[in-house]
């Protein structure tokens, strides 16, 4: 490709103006190319100067030739589409032949083998033990000499066979184990595995870092259910702001209809509002029945759906909050027409940072919030407030649009400048 | 229902009469839970918004209005619509069609699985509406105008939230940026200041004038945003060879161009090389801070990997 002059490229930047951006279906419109040459000409003119429109447009483009479905298959570990390869079928059904002829061959080995060792037992005549069968049979626990002789032989079931019976048994067996060790990747795939392992090779492994497939769940990073301890503090100033957040309950959650939400029905168990103590009892849950204890370590271990989550509207005005996995949500008030950039939720504790300083958090999944003024060493934070994080109840850390870090380590009651 | 700013029914001329009553069919907009009515609303909007004249008893040709009509996404147009007004039937075929896919989206959008999340649950909200105005709900999907399709313009303003909430967030990249260029590099010298010849400048600025908005778009996209041959043919629908050919027959047409110009100005042609070369050597550094800059407006990962690499541009 032939080099652009580093001046032309600097122009070329140079001339990037804003101007007024196309809406979002006219950008759409341009990727899919559905627009009259009348409105294109002037979105690709602006698109020659806006780096943010052209960013636009071309994520507006899906990604190569993948449809929904397609790439919840794409998304799965590569190793599984091997199946759709016809050279890797061919290769299977080859490695399958060499795999069922070896198991037929160390049959026959066996059963030798143990036609002379029964051969052996009765030139001895020696009396056999308790746990073992009096009958000269080879079968699989049939003589300490044949478990003797077991071990040096291939683990597969296919050792334990004898005569035709110990043949078709050890087929079974061979498939047995290796259906076990597919783990669900199919019957193909579990003998591409058990070759492996004849071979002394490591099975393949599921590619680790492979995106989920897209109708699973995510997880919730960095979650997780722990009590509040209570401490004191000095060096914030906290003001209890009663708000007037919904409590829990079925009633007052919008519930979507659609497929996906009558999969998270609410048990049919009259709710009770969760209790607001920050105990780290499963709040939130849809319906809010009582649960016995048993039940509720079961439905945590089971998955984080019972956590609300947590986000804010693209404008920043609104709290968004939803206990089905963000099938629903419903809008949480804080503080009036306050619009926060930064949101940290872990467990039933909840920050929300905005401008001016403004820090609220709450410990009972936004029953009920406090507002957090921080200060260190005389100064009182004031700046915009761009993110949150925290990492457990205790610690955490807000950014400030002047590039300030506040440090707490006892869940915002002091707090520390860097 | 007048949930649109339009304030009395309109009557289709008695041409279109017919065309609206054909694409009401196609979109399913009984099923969504529109009237006819609210459909021909809708259109009119629509119309009104993209068509010179605006109505459809203005002067704008029949013709042209019914292939305007003709190319709009109705069926996706209908859905958005009807959810923007709350209604029951078109949100759980929504549900159905697209939950999944704007977690996809946001996935493909931030490639990091927990700012999807956040990515989409936040678009969901404003999709569904969680605000109101006037005490009626407002939902994003009222301004959906089926010009392109419903997944498509989900990409575009799940794309545009993104690159909104970077530049916010956009302070505390550069706070980590400093603080480990610190440790890691030495600070970089501040760039000299750039000699440019004026009449390089101009002459570079003419031939860049000279070029369409199509030309100039494959540079900035090559060139400026570092995109793929491929991704530049799929937006532009042509082959990738073809963006090839055309980004090098530009580059090298803009290069003679600029030589032209200069020699017109009284150069001589090495004159005019060597300016160039010239100007090239002093910009080097300023296009890499500019190149960064802009970079930093896409892509966090690109700053920090343009920082640490070999500082050659």
């Amino acid at each position: 490709m032939e080099p652009l002059p580093k001046l032309v490229r600097q122009r070329l930047q140079a001339a990037a103006q804003a101007g007024v951006h196309p809406d979002p279906d006219l950008l759409a419109g341009f990727a899919e190319r559905s627009l009259s040459e009348r409105e294109r000409v002037p979105v690709l003119e602006h698109l020659a100067n806006c780096a943010d429109c052209r960013q636009i447009v071309s994520l507006s483009l899906p990604p190569f030739e993948l449809p929904h479905a397609d790439a919840a298959a794409a998304a799965l570990p590569s190793h599984i589409g091997w199946g759709r390869r016809p050279w890797l079928r061919w290769a299977a059904a080859a490695a399958c032949l060499v795999v069922v002829g070896g198991a037929v061959i160390l049959g026959r080995h066996a059963l030798a083998t143990k036609e002379k060792v029964v051969a052996l037992q009765q030139t001895q005549s020696q009396p056999m033990p308790n746990e073992y069968s009096q009958q000269p049979q080879a079968s699989d626990q049939a003589n300490p000499i044949v478990a003797r002789v077991e071990p040096s032989q291939p683990r597969r079931g296919s050792v334990r066979g004898a005569g035709s019976a110990g043949k078709s048994r050890a087929l079974d067996n061979l498939q047995k184990q290796t259906a076990k060790t597919s783990a669900g990747s199919g019957f193909g795939m579990a003998r591409f595995e058990s070759q492996m392992r004849e071979s002394g090779a490591e099975p393949a492994v599921a590619a680790k870092g492979a995106p989920p497939p897209a109708n699973k769940k995510l997880p919730t990073a960095g979650r997780q259910l722990e009590g509040l301890r209570s401490s004191q503090g000095q060096m914030s100033e906290t003001v209890q702001v009663e708000s007037a957040a919904p409590p829990v309950s079925t009633e007052q959650v919008e519930v979507y209809p659609g497929p996906e939400a009558k999969d998270f029905a609410p048990p049919a168990a009259p709710s009770k509002p969760a209790s607001p103590n920050g105990s780290g009892s499963p709040k939130g849950i849809v319906g809010g029945s009582v649960i016995a204890r048993n039940q509720t370590v079961q439905i945590q271990a089971a998955g984080d759906s019972i956590m609300p989550r947590w986000t804010l509207s693209s404008d920043g005005t609104l709290l968004l909050r939803s206990f089905d996995n963000g099938k629903t949500w419903q809008s949480v008030p804080v503080a009036g027409r306050v619009v926060f950039r930064a949101l940290s939720a872990l467990g039933p504790e909840v920050w929300i940072g905005g401008p001016a300083g403004a820090l609220y958090h709450s410990s009972d999944s936004g029953q009920h919030w406090q507002k957090v003024e921080p200060s260190a060493g005389g100064r009182i934070l004031v700046a915009d407030i761009l993110a949150l994080e925290f990492t457990d109840p205790q610690h955490g850390k807000l950014t400030t649009a002047n590039h300030e870090i506040w440090i707490t380590a006892d869940a915002g009651q002091s707090w520390q400048l860097r | 229902m007048k949930d649109f700013g339009v304030q009395s029914v309109v009557q289709f001329p008695a041409g279109l009469e017919s065309v609206m009553l054909d694409l009401y069919q196609k979109s399913h907009g009984e099923d969504f839970g529109l009237s006819r009515d609210q459909f021909a609303d809708i259109l009119n909007e629509v119309v009104a918004k993209y068509l010179p004249l605006g109505t459809l008893s203005g002067g704008t040709h029949e013709r042209d209005l019914e292939e305007f009509l003709r190319s709009l996404r109705v069926e996706d147009l209908a859905l958005a619509r009807a959810c923007a007004i709350g209604r029951e039937p078109a949100w759980d075929i929504f549900l159905l069609r697209y939950r999944g896919k704007l977690y996809d989206i946001a996935a493909y959008i931030t490639k990091e699985s927990s700012a999807a999340r956040d990515l989409a649950d936040s678009l969901y909200g404003d999709l569904y509406g969680t605000g109101s105005h006037d005490g009626q709900r407002v939902s994003k999907l009222a301004s959906y105008t089926g010009r392109g399709s419903l997944e498509g313009w989900l990409r575009a303003v799940m794309g545009q939230e993104y690159i909104n909430r970077y530049r916010r967030q956009r302070p505390l990249v550069s706070l980590e940026e400093k603080s480990e260029g610190g440790t890691q590099f030495a600070a970089p010298d501040p760039p000299p200041a750039a000699v440019v010849d004026p009449q390089v400048e101009a002459a570079t600025a003419g031939a860049l004038a000279g070029l369409s908005a199509e030309d100039r778009f494959l540079l900035a996209s090559y060139y400026l945003d570092d995109r793929t041959l491929a991704d530049i043919a799929r937006l532009l629908g042509v082959h990738e060879s073809t963006v090839s050919r055309k980004l090098d027959k530009i580059a090298k047409s803009l290069r003679n161009r600029i030589v032209a110009a200069l020699v017109v100005q009284g150069m001589s042609h090495r004159q005019a090389d060597e300016a160039m070369e010239i100007d090239v050597r002093d910009l080097q550094v300023n296009v890499k801070s500019l190149t960064q800059k802009v970079k930093a407006q896409s892509f966090p990962e690109e700053e920090i990997q343009a920082q640490t690499g070999d500082g050659t541009g």
